[in-house]
Formats: C-alpha cells, structure tokens, sequence
C-alpha cells in the first residue's frame, strides 16, 4: 500500500492525494475519541465499543480506501488535541503493524491500542498540559502518573483491552525498562508498546506544544535514529523512519 | 457521499437471537413461509413479512420464526443458495414490523446461543439488516447505541459503500466486526435483566494469543504495578496460574506493599486445593505457603489440619502448628473434631495446637483424654488443662495420679503455686507406692508439706522416720533426699505436732549441718 503523511490543520492538505482531498475524512473518528475522552473524564467506564469503531473506521480507510495521514491540530484546544493525537498514532500503529506483517486481527488490536494508549492524561488537568510555562513537581508527578492511570481506565474496561492496557502502561518506557512509571518488575517493555511509543513520540514532536515549534520530519527522523537502541527499539525505528523518508521522498 | 445501504433511516429500530442445526435452508425458509399459509410459490422477504405484519396471530408464533431464521443463518455461508436465503432473511428481518423483530430476538432465551445468533446476524445479514439486529438489541437489553457509534458506522458503510464492489466485502469487515463486538457486549452486559436477558460472565474467558497479545505475565506484573483490576487481569490470572498458582504468588510477594489489586489476584488463586498442593511439596516453600496463606485465611485451616495429620515432614508439621495456632480460638471446633482421629501421633498434635493456639477447653469432650491409654496424650491433655484455671486443678489431680513421670511432673511442678485440696490424698498416697518415680519424690514430699493436710503427715514420716528408739519415740532416718525434704516439711509446716516436734528435736541434735539446718528453718527446697 501506499501512504502518504501530510501536517495540515486536522489532515486537510490539499493536493497530497486524491483520496485526501476529501475534506476531513477523520472528522468522525476525531468526534468520537474526544467523546470516548469525555466519558472517560466524567468517571464513566471505557466506551470500548466505540473506541473498536474507530479502529475499524480506520482500518477501513488505511486498508480498503489506501489512506494514511497524520494530522495536527493547535495546542489550545487540548480535548481535540488529545483525539487528533490519538487517532493520528493509531493511524500510524496500525501502518507499521501491517509493515510487519501482523496479521488484520492484530493490526486492529495494535489500533485500539494506540487509540486509547493516553487515556490516562484525562485524569490530568487541561491547564496543565497546555501553560506555556514550567509546570510544578506536583503537576509533573500528575503526568507522569498518566500511564498508570491509563493501565487502570482500560483494565476496567474489557477482558480484550490487555494489549491496550499495557501499552498505556510501558508507552513511556525505554528499551531498558527505565523512564516512567518505575517497574516492580523490571523488563523490557512488550514488542507492541515499543510500537505505539515510536509513533506516539513521531506525532508528539511533530505538534506543535505551547513551549515549542513542530519538529520537521526530517528532524524527527535523526532523533528517533539518533536515540534508536537506547530510547526506542531498533528495528522498530528503522521500519517507521524508512516510512517517513518514502514519504517525504515521494512528497518532494 | 453516495448513501449504498440505504442506512439513513436505521439504527433506531428493532432486532432478534439464534443459532443452528443443519437442513435444507430452502425447506426451512418454506417453514417460515408456511407461518402464514403461504404455499403456492416461494415468497420474497418482503412479502413474507407483510404477510407476518398483516397476521393477528404472528405474534405467538414469534419463537419459531426467530428460531427458524436462526438455524438459516447459521448454515454454511460458502454455498450460493444459502447467501441467497440470507439475503432474503435480511430482507425480511427489513421489512418486519417492531414488534415482531422485538419477538424474533426473544426467540432464543440461552444466552450463549442468542451470542451465536447475533454473531451470524452481524456477518451473514446484508449490512443495514445487520444495524437494524444491533440497533434492536440494544433496545431490548437497555443499553442505547451511543450518538458518536451510530455517526461513525453510518460513516463506515457509507464508505464501504463507495468502494468497488470487489472491495466491498472486505470494506465490509471491520463493520460487521464492530457489530459483532457491539452485540456481543449488550448480551454480556446487558443494562436490565428482565425479558429472559440474562448476563453472561463465563464466555469470554480465553485470552487473545500471538505476537500481539501481552504475556499473562507481564498483565499481571501491570496490574500490581499499577492498581489495576478487570476481566483482562483476572484472564491473565488464570493463564498464569494454570500450572499452579506459584508464578502468581511470587509476583504477588515480590510486590513492595499489599494492594487492591494483588488482595483481589490473591484471592483468586488462594484455593485450599493449592494450598494442599504447596504444604505437600518438598521442601515446603514457607513464603509462598504464607503468601497463600494471607490470601486464604480461615479457609485455609482445614486443609492445613488435613496436612498436619499426614505429613511426614518435621518441618511441615512444625510450620503448620505455628500458622494454625496464629488463627487462635477460631479454630477450635476444627481441632476438635480432629481429636476423634485414633492415632496418637494426631491427637497430640491438635492437643499441642489447642493449647499453642490459646484455646480453652470447656466441653468436656477433651477431658476425658486425660485417661487415654497413650501418656503421650495424657501428657499434652495435661499441659493444656494446666493453662487454664478452670481445669488446672482437675488437671493436677489426673496428673499426681498418673503413673507415667512424664504426666506426673508436669502436674507436681505445677502444684508448686497451687496444690488443690483434691489433690492432696491421692498424691500422699502415691508418694508411698514403690512405682512413684523417684525422681520426683522430692518435690511431691515438699507439696505434701506446703499443703498442711493432716493426710500428708503420714507421709512425711514415712522419709523422716525409719522405726522408733530404744526409748519408743520416732528415729531419723537415714539422711536423703527425701529425708531432708520431709524433714524441712515438718519443720516449716508441722513444728507444733509432738511427733514431729521430737523428731525435730532429734534432728537439730545431729551433728550433720543439712539436717539440722532443715530441722531449723524449713531449708530444703522442692526440686
């Protein structure tokens, strides 16, 4: 398959493909996790069924209709923010999972993942994430925090939402087992988890966040090679830069 | 964008249950078309549920229908003629009314086989057919459809609409998919359970396999790690503790402090049937037994005491007599009922164990081992009543009578801080049998003279005196142990008796300081 990659406000590039230039073709999807967000906030459990919808809107589009985007939204409206993010790192999950060749089940599986792989920052205040400024220890402790509260949101939620569960939990994890939270057990965190962080980490820098610019793609690409073996699993950044470099050859 | 199936208007209506057999699907559609009489020729669906609609009586006749269109979709779906009668079914189920599509979906009251139903409805039915199953269901079990599904499925089909017809079916997947999840989620969880919609708990217990699938392992460590508990952990439990429980115990006693969610993994593998498995290994592993311990309680003190019995292990045995007595009283009517058990070696177990534990007796059934015909019994029944005052001096009495040193020692040592009255004639009268352990003579002579019973005078005499002089009054006897001992009785006790005041006379005369030194002040110990 094809996949192209563009950075416009909520995916709507013109020109990158034909299919693109439907406008807003995550709209629906985007509306959807906000609102699965929103439930989630207002102490309700995990829509799961509705989150497996977006997997499956998704999956439709990437494997059926050939598309792939990853779209940015301003830092401001940090609900939206946090849906566009979600839905975008699924987008690219489930891409890699295809290039390596997992199986359609599992692709799904790795998107729902991705989907809900944050969860846990609704449990962080808005102000927090999007002040420009430096944010306090305590509030620090409260992000960092936001895995363990993700791995508790989903282990609620379903018997099917393991792999999702621990995504959110190891998604903030070196190759080692360091970073956060700090491991009982130490371990290396799942193949998946490794996974979804590259693309969390590729959307995340190529935002962009109050106290910074987006990263350009190219930029992304030496960091996540640079950090490659240490922060992030090798050959899993090789599979998602060597995505990123065709992309960006193929738009030029 | 194009609208293919129509959907505009679904995903607000009605729905039906099912499963299936085998069978011609032409002969079981002409069942469903002889509901209504009609045999001149093959109806369409369409004109099968106008016929259902228009029948006053169609609505007793809703299980057969339900049942019937459930064995239809449940027959091979890769012959022709039976996707043929599935669409007709879609077509059908399209064009029945509410009511009868709220009868259809009651047809099968199993929950499992309403799952099997719903799961073919969802993969088998034409796309809005399908909707029109979940849209339906989800009515009848209480749980609406969420505005966000219902935007984003007619989104999906709109899209799998657009699509070449030679993509459809796969463009099709992933929403039958979503319909199938969606389904089978309002049978397991439905939000009332009237109408014979029961929840089902038990189904959807095997965990996904393969590459992306997290080890049971690292689902539990997660769960510990962060307070997490659900379906997810509790399927993770189990795959884990398939083998035994220990892999689990050991995460769980590596963990730095007890929470909510290893308290709940702990009870979930903490069965008595591991906890037998554990106390019978070799080398008992004391932590985990203790982990499983914590997690089990109580429940665990049968097969604790069923162990206790049989082990060969000192170790094990040791170890369970220290854990069952930390449950105290709680456990008495267990041990108890134990003691009916003939061996020796477990009466005096659970009798060490009652008394280890704290337990008071008080029923009398216990008590009547003072008589058993094992002084190892008799010794431990002893050791026990001695703790407790209501039967320390029914205990002393069994013991000073008891012919076994190692019944009577015990009672005579702790008749020191308490001879009982009861007490004093049959010890008295013991003391004189040549089959008292002479080891003890001494202490048993002191008791005789603390408790100032005349019946003990006898006695003393008895070690302090060996015939009379050639004058007709008492002589000392030899000096002993037991001599000194009587002697040092008299003298504190019996120093205005005439006999034993000339005996003491006598022995203040002598020229051996340790008699007159007894003789004197009563210096001779109990030992």
């Amino acid at each position: 398959m094809s996949a192209w990659l563009d950075a416009g406000p909520n995916g709507a590039t013109p020109g990158a493909s034909p299919a693109a230039t439907e406008p807003a073709v995550f709209e629906a999807e985007i509306e959807t996790v906000a609102w699965i967000f929103d439930e989630v906030r207002a102490g309700r459990a995990l829509p799961v069924i509705e989150a497996e919808a977006v997997v499956g809107s998704l999956y439709l589009q990437q494997r059926v209709m050939d598309r792939l985007r990853v779209s940015v939204v301003a830092h401001d409206d940090i609900v939206r923010y946090h849906a566009t993010h979600a839905v975008n790192v699924a987008m690219l999950s489930m891409v890699m999972a295809e290039q390596l060749d997992f199986d359609a089940a599992s692709i799904r599986r790795i998107g729902l993942a991705a989907v809900v792989h944050d969860v846990g920052m609704t449990r962080v205040p808005a102000d927090v994430v999007t002040r420009p400024g430096q944010i306090s220890q305590q509030e620090r402790e409260l992000v960092m925090a936001h895995p363990i509260e993700g791995a508790r949101i989903i282990m609620a939620a379903d018997l099917s939402m393991d792999l999702a569960a621990t995504v959110a939990f190891e998604h903030h994890l070196k190759t080692d087992g360091s970073g956060y939270p700090r491991l009982v057990y130490p371990r290396a965190p799942h193949y998946v988890s490794r996974l979804v962080q590259l693309c969390d980490v590729f959307h995340a820098l190529s935002s962009p966040r109050p106290f910074r610019p987006p990263w350009p793609s190219e930029i992304i690409v030496s960091y996540l090679n640079e950090r490659a073996g240490f922060d992030f699993h090798p050959g899993l950044t090789g599979t998602l830069t060597s995505l990123i470099t065709r992309h960006l050859s193929s738009a030029s | 964008m194009s609208d293919y199936y129509g959907l505009d208007a679904d995903l607000t209506g009605t729905s039906w249950p099912g499963t299936a057999e085998t069978g011609s699907v032409e002969a079981l559609w002409n069942d469903l078309a002889q509901l209504v009489d009609i045999q001149t020729r093959r109806p369409t669906g369409p004109e099968l549920a106008a016929a259902l609609n228009a029948d006053p009586d169609a609505n007793q006749g809703t299980t057969r229908l339900g049942t019937t269109i459930a064995r239809i979709l449940a027959m091979d779906p890769s012959v022709p003629a039976t996707r043929r009668v599935f669409a007709d079914v879609s077509e059908l189920l399209l064009h029945l009314s509410p009511p009868l599509v709220a009868g259809v979906l009651r047809a099968e009251s199993d929950p499992l086989r309403r799952v099997a139903f719903l799961e073919h409805c969802a993969a088998r039915l034409t796309l809005p057919a399908a909707f029109r199953v979940a849209a339906g269901f989800s009515a009848l079990t209480g749980r609406p459809l969420s505005e966000p599904l219902k935007v984003l499925l007619k989104r999906m089909a709109q899209r799998a609409g657009s699509v070449p017809s030679d993509l459809r079916a796969e463009a099709e997947e992933p929403i039958r998919a979503t319909l199938s999840d969606l389904v089978v989620d309002l049978v397991a969880k439905p939000a009332h359970v009237t109408g014979g919609f029961e929840p089902i708990t038990h189904r959807f217990v095997a965990r996904q396999s393969g590459r992306a699938a997290p080890e049971a392992e690292r689902v539990v460590q997660i769960a510990i790690e962060a307070d997490a508990m659900g379906d997810a952990v509790l399927a993770a439990v189990d795959e884990l503790a398939s083998g035994g429980v220990l892999p689990v115990i050991e995460l769980i006693r590596r963990a730095p402090a007890a929470n909510g969610a290893s308290t709940a993994i702990m009870k979930k593998v903490a069965s008595p049937g591991e906890m037998n498995r554990l106390l019978n290994a070799d080398p008992l592993d004391e932590p985990a037994a203790d982990a499983l311990l914590q997690g089990l309680g109580l429940s665990a003190a049968r097969v604790m005491l069923e162990v206790l019995a049989e082990s060969r292990l000192r170790a094990t045995r040791r170890y369970l007599l220290d854990r069952l007595a930390a449950f105290g009283h709680a456990i008495q009517p267990m041990v108890e009922g134990r003691l009916k058990d003939s061996r020796w070696f477990v009466q005096r177990n659970m009798l060490a164990l009652l008394r280890a534990a704290g337990c008071r007796p008080g029923n009398g059934t216990v008590e009547r081992l003072l008589e058993h015909k094992d002084a190892r019994i008799r010794r431990e029944v002893l050791l026990w009543l001695l703790e407790n005052p209501e039967t320390r001096e029914l205990a002393i009495s069994a013991g000073v009578k008891d012919d076994h040193p190692e019944v009577l020692r015990p009672a005579l040592h702790a008749a020191r801080s308490g001879m009982p009255q009861a007490a004093v004639p049959i010890l008295a009268r013991r003391l004189l049998s040549a089959d008292f352990p002479p080891g003890s003579r001494v202490l048993a002579i002191g008791l005789l003279g603390r408790s100032g019973s005349s019946l003990a005078l006898d006695a003393l005499f008895r070690f302090a005196v060996a015939g009379k002089t050639f004058l007709g009054k008492p002589k000392l006897a030899a000096k002993s142990p037991e001599m000194l001992a009587a002697v040092s009785a008299l003298a504190r006790t019996w120093r205005k008796d005439k006999t034993a005041a000339g005996l003491l006379a006598q022995a203040r005369k002598s020229r051996d300081p340790e008699i007159v030194g007894a003789a004197r002040t009563g210096s001779v110990e109990m030992s």
